[in-house]
């Protein structure tokens, strides 16, 4: 019987995602209640909030995007898979991870939010809402489908970012490794506002304020966060499409 | 019969070439042996043939298809490689996880190869020692059942008893699937009597490809005293000589005319001596085929 070349790498990449989503979800649901248990022994009737869910998920997102591809493609290239399935896999965990970790998220958050004396309200709800919306955040079905769509798009952005990153960074030398991991960060929290106090003052102000009104819609964020993931999507791609196996690959520590 | 036949192949590293217009092909139904000196482009020819990496120009074909990309090419080919592609798991996940990628891998004889080399199991993939994981490498491979099976240094770190039950487990997998199996190594001595075809490689460039029993015909050797060796080799065409105390050994081209003299004793030519003797003597002139 044949069997589908599509089969195994989705099985890797969907078996660890499982593996790994398990540890950090249960974690994520385990930290509040260890707030409850710690406030209750020591401060009882103290009240507290924790709002880190939906952040969590989506640096999540990014990690997993940076360090899913090396393992799966070289059991990929041993087990005798084309580049473009083992990345086609890796896209469909991706994305299916962004889409999934909305509603999971959402669910943590609403029964995290369930503990006595807690104050756990979406992020999105504190972002897109009312008081109303603050204050009963799960009343309202369209809302919340809104919230995870947002979710998802931000993930899906994330996620394909870190995959990007992770493709690019197996291709490149040691050093220019070690100068984008500089770079990234100068780039973004110097250059740019460097680069922004050149432009005259109206301006940036017009780009900052277009920038934000767009933020301001839920529905934007997420198409945005959406075409920016499928671009990086595609610069991973072309990353990939021609890479060659390390020589030596060394041993990874990730779960198998 | 399958082929794999590598057209006009050129690998080119920046300033480097590892290969360099080779070409020549490979079918199933035999055991190859690829040698090479350090350097000489023998695990280079083997990424290019498991589409690890892609050839700057020239073809590698499987049956007429390029084996880039295609995946149908690609799960007929396997081959293990210098570093280990496996994530970290045990052994036995390994054998399991490949089971999925590998439509043809037999588990039982994964775990029968692995039972004989006495292979932990349960030992990470990472841990296991350089001898260890050149086992596992192999036991994956071979288990793979592809038509065309390529070892790299397959007995790297072996010892004795391992290096002869991996030979059996050759014969004995080559009997039942006789496929094409290639073997690329350092130790040309104990693996010869395997091999009943070679390819030679040398600076990126193919040296010799014919089968074992034509390339050892091509001469013979003469042992004896230095100065009967000598006397004999004078006029005759010699790959090299080897001198052992007082005795020397000389591999002469050609075969003998008539029987040997009292004081000399004719014998095969050696696969090792005369890959030594061709890789110096194309060092020496400096040109290749």
């Amino acid at each position: 019987m044949k069997r589908s070349v599509w089969k195994a790498p989705l099985a890797y990449q969907f078996r660890n995602l499982l593996f790994s989503g398990l540890i950090v979800w249960g974690i994520l649901i385990l930290l509040p209640v260890l707030f409850f248990l710690g406030l209750s022994l020591f401060e009882p009737g103290e009240e507290f909030s924790y709002g880190g869910t939906e952040t969590a998920s989506m640096i999540f997102c990014f990690v997993w995007g940076c360090t899913s591809w090396r393992d799966a493609f070289h059991l990929g290239l041993a087990g005798g898979v084309p580049r473009r399935v083992l990345y086609g896999s890796a896209l469909a965990c991706v994305a299916a991870m962004s889409i999934l970790f909305a509603p999971i998220s959402l669910l943590v958050t609403f029964l995290t939010g369930q503990l006595p004396t807690s104050d756990i309200v979406p992020m999105f709800a504190y972002i897109y809402g009312g008081k109303a919306q603050i204050a009963a955040p799960y009343a309202d079905i369209n809302f919340l489908l809104q919230g995870m769509v947002w979710q998802a798009g931000i993930s899906l952005f994330l996620s394909c970012a870190g995959l990007f990153l992770g493709c690019l960074y197996y291709r490149i030398s040691r050093w220019l490794r070690i100068l984008l991991t500089i770079a990234i960060p100068v780039m973004l929290f110097v250059g740019v506002p460097t680069l922004l106090s050149f432009l005259p003052r109206d301006g940036v102000q017009e780009l900052i304020r277009a920038a934000l009104s767009m933020l301001e819609n839920s529905w934007l964020t997420a198409g945005l966060c959406a075409v920016l993931g499928a671009l990086f999507a595609v610069f991973g791609w072309i990353s990939t499409r021609n890479a060659a196996l390390m020589r030596n690959p060394q041993p990874s520590a990730s779960a198998g | 019969m399958s082929q794999l036949t590598y057209e006009h192949v050129t690998m080119q590293f920046q300033d480097v070439t590892a290969l360099e217009n080779v070409s020549f092909t490979l079918e199933s139904g035999h055991i190859y042996g690829l040698l090479g000196r350090n350097g000489a482009g023998k695990s280079t020819l083997l990424s290019l043939s498991a589409g690890w990496r892609r050839q700057t120009s020239g073809r590698v074909l499987l049956d007429g298809e390029p084996v880039w990309e295609n995946a149908a090419a690609l799960r007929r080919i396997v081959c293990t490689s210098d570093g280990n592609l496996f994530p970290s798991m045990t052994v036995e996940k390994g054998m399991r996880w490949y089971a999925r990628y590998r439509p043809d891998f037999s588990m039982d004889e994964a775990l029968d190869m692995a039972g004989r080399f006495e292979l932990p199991l349960r030992s990470k993939i990472q841990s296991l020692s350089t001898g260890y994981g050149t086992i596992f490498k192999m036991i994956v491979a071979l288990a793979s059942n592809a038509p065309f099976t390529f070892l790299d240094e397959p007995i790297l770190g072996l010892d004795a008893n391992h290096r002869d039950l991996f030979y059996r487990l050759v014969v004995e997998h080559f009997a039942h699937n006789p496929r094409c199996i290639v073997i690329s190594t350092h130790l040309i001595e104990e693996c010869a009597a395997l091999l009943d075809h070679v390819v030679v490689l040398h600076r990126g460039r193919l040296l010799l490809d014919e089968d074992t029993e034509q390339t050892l015909s091509r001469g013979y050797s003469v042992t004896g005293p230095a100065a009967a060796v000598a006397a004999y080799a004078a006029g005759r065409s010699v790959y090299g000589e080897q001198n052992l105390g007082g005795m020397t050994t000389a591999y002469l081209e050609g075969r003998p005319e008539g029987p040997a003299p009292s004081n000399l004793e004719f014998g095969r030519l050696d696969l090792q001596q005369l890959f030594i003797q061709l890789t110096n003597d194309s060092e020496r002139r400096g040109n290749t085929k």
